[in-house]
């Protein structure tokens, strides 16, 4: 069976347009978040926001309002971009979209907000097919809305259609923006933090919200990184629809079913979920430290972009398997002194370190739980 | 190859298995109380229903129906859910909207919000019947069966899974659309194989009801 490569990849947020820029700006520990205010709910965030003049910039001109939403325009140059530069024919039939997305279109809710916009752009099979279309893709793309495990579901799903020899190549999107919606939603939950978020610290609050667009493009014919997926697994905890497992049962079983080709002794970094919620970040040092990783490094990325909920589990694992290829591990931001019962290796700075094998760990609503390993080749 | 065991239907009020011999039926005009008559009607006794959203008391209903006579000898570790719907979770998005943004009163509303994503009826169900295995929540124009099939029979294949449900859970405005299949790898009859054209004639009788 031919080897699955990465073959190229993009994220967007407000730290950058490419992989490459988001990853600098990570290692150098600068963040995303900033404050904003919004008036219809009166409330102040933190939050990890595009900009518009940003957009404006990168793209050299405005949103063209008329056709595509912020977040469709968005998705369209993360995909254009990590597909420049290689041969992927995206009109083939033997070329797959798979999305991976919470709220999608989620503001077209809001009278006020992309007035030219067909309204039924709101369901999330109408806006992939808008995306998959705009490059003359001929299948009906994938869409997985598994909450915050969507992108980590996403790359194992990608991994499987190539194994099985269902498709050549896979486009693999996740995206999700900050939204009154997600804002007002979290605020009612008294899940959101009003400062910089601070996962697994003594002082956690909770989560900040924020955009961002991951993209990878997987290949059965094509070389790429030199770094393989080598196992993936998603479980359940049939405990809580809102909240996480107390024991870790679940994450623990992600993670032991992800590491059958391999030891826990191999693995070298781990990014974690790390929400920075008082319940999520306790339930993973438990599944963590289960597994015998206490003095394995570990972050959260979540102080660099917010909790980007369907393009997470993408962008995260981005930087997961980045850190292998640049032998770089990347700082957690906002971790100061221990704040779970059971101690982890939190990364308090970023450094250069051999890699070879890391592992990515991914939660969520519906008491889902995924992981994903990489190794290099 | 895996077996679809036995499939129910929800629909239009209705809810049947596949030989449609106990049918039971609710008029109600809202899904609210019809969700309720129905519930009623199964003598069932399980709380937490009634906190559920629309969407989840449909799957809720709908297993119910399926699994009632189904004796589950599985590794739980190891049985899946696989659903696919159209709307997500629209509905209740929005409510939410109306309820807590879209207002001059603006209610916090936590219980709702959480309903917000799809794959909270997976996790509905894994409660109410110990399921903890593989999941997914796919979100398509109609019940696409070539994907579900071939994506199913190679988890069984590749030995993830030992059962699992499959089906089309879909709920908006006031219109419930619903099957669920319990599928394992027990010998089956080419016409229980989990074949596309099998999972075809499946949606295909759901429309016929719907």
């Amino acid at each position: 069976m031919s080897k699955i490569s990465i073959i190229a990849d993009n994220i967007i947020s407000p730290l950058g347009w490419s992989t490459e820029e988001n990853f600098d700006q990570l290692y150098l520990g600068n963040t995303g978040l900033a404050k904003h205010y919004d008036e219809k709910l009166q409330l102040d965030h933190v939050s990890s926001i595009i900009s518009t003049a940003s957009i404006e910039k990168y793209l050299h001109h405005a949103i063209d309002t008329d056709r595509y939403t912020r977040l469709e325009t968005l998705v369209i140059h993360s995909i254009a971009s990590a597909c420049a530069g290689n041969s992927i024919d995206l009109t083939s039939p033997d070329t797959i979209f798979i999305f991976t997305t919470t709220k999608g279109n989620i503001r077209l809710l809001d009278s006020e907000q992309d007035v030219k916009i067909p309204r039924n752009r709101r369901f999330l099979n109408v806006m992939a097919k808008i995306i998959s279309e705009k490059y003359d893709n001929p299948n009906l793309p994938i869409i997985i809305s598994n909450a915050c495990i969507s992108g980590v579901l996403g790359i194992i799903t990608a991994k499987r259609l190539l194994e099985s020899d269902s498709y050549k190549n896979v486009v693999l999107c996740g995206f999700d923006e900050v939204s009154r919606f997600t804002l007002s939603g979290f605020s009612a939950l008294h899940a959101l933090s009003d400062e910089h978020c601070s996962p697994f610290d003594i002082n956690r609050k909770g989560i900040n919200l924020g955009d961002a667009i991951g993209t990878m493009l997987l290949s059965k014919e094509k070389g790429g990184f030199p770094v393989d997926l080598i196992g993936g697994a998603v479980t359940n905890d049939a405990n809580h629809i809102s909240g996480p497992s107390r024991t870790g049962e679940g994450m623990y079983r992600a993670i032991d079913q992800t590491l059958v080709n391999i030891s826990a002794d191999d693995i070298e970094f781990i990014s974690t979920h790390g929400t920075a919620t008082l319940y999520n970040d306790e339930m993973e040092s438990k599944a963590l430290n289960d597994h015998g990783f206490s003095e394995t490094p570990v972050n959260s990325m979540k102080g660099f972009w917010g909790h980007t909920l369907g393009a997470a589990g993408i962008i995260e694992s981005i930087i997961c398997y980045q850190s292998i290829l640049k032998n770089k591990l990347i700082v957690s931001p906002g971790y100061e002194a221990q704040g779970t019962e059971q101690k982890l290796n939190i990364l308090k700075a970023s450094r250069e370190a051999e890699v070879n094998c890391t592992l990515k760990t991914a939660s969520g609503f519906g008491g889902c739980n995924a992981a994903l390993a990489f190794k290099s080749r | 190859m895996a077996r679809i065991v036995n499939t129910a239907y929800h629909t239009r009020g209705k809810l049947l298995t596949k030989d449609a011999s106990a049918t039971i039926n609710s008029h109600q005009e809202n899904y609210t109380d019809r969700s309720k008559e129905l519930y009623k009607q199964m003598n069932l006794s399980y709380s937490k229903f009634y906190k559920m959203d629309l969407l989840c008391r449909s799957a809720f209903l709908c297993a119910e129906k399926l699994l009632a006579e189904q004796a589950i000898t599985y590794d739980l570790n190891r049985v899946g859910i696989f659903l696919a719907n159209h709307a997500a979770s629209l509905d209740t998005d929005e409510l939410y909207f109306q309820k807590s943004i879209d207002t001059d009163d603006p209610q916090k509303q936590p219980a709702l919000f959480v309903y917000t994503l799809p794959n909270i009826m997976l996790g509905e169900l894994s409660i109410r019947h110990g399921f903890k295995g593989e999941q997914c929540m796919w979100i398509d124009d109609e019940f696409n069966q070539e994907f579900v099939a071939n994506y199913v029979n190679s988890l069984f294949d590749n030995n993830k899974i030992d059962a699992c449900l499959i089906g089309w859970v879909d709920f908006y405005q006031n219109k419930e659309n619903v099957f669920l299949s319990w599928v394992d790898r027990s010998e089956a009859k080419t016409e229980d194989l989990l074949t596309s054209e099998n999972l075809k004639t499946i949606k295909n009788y759901l429309k016929s009801i719907s």
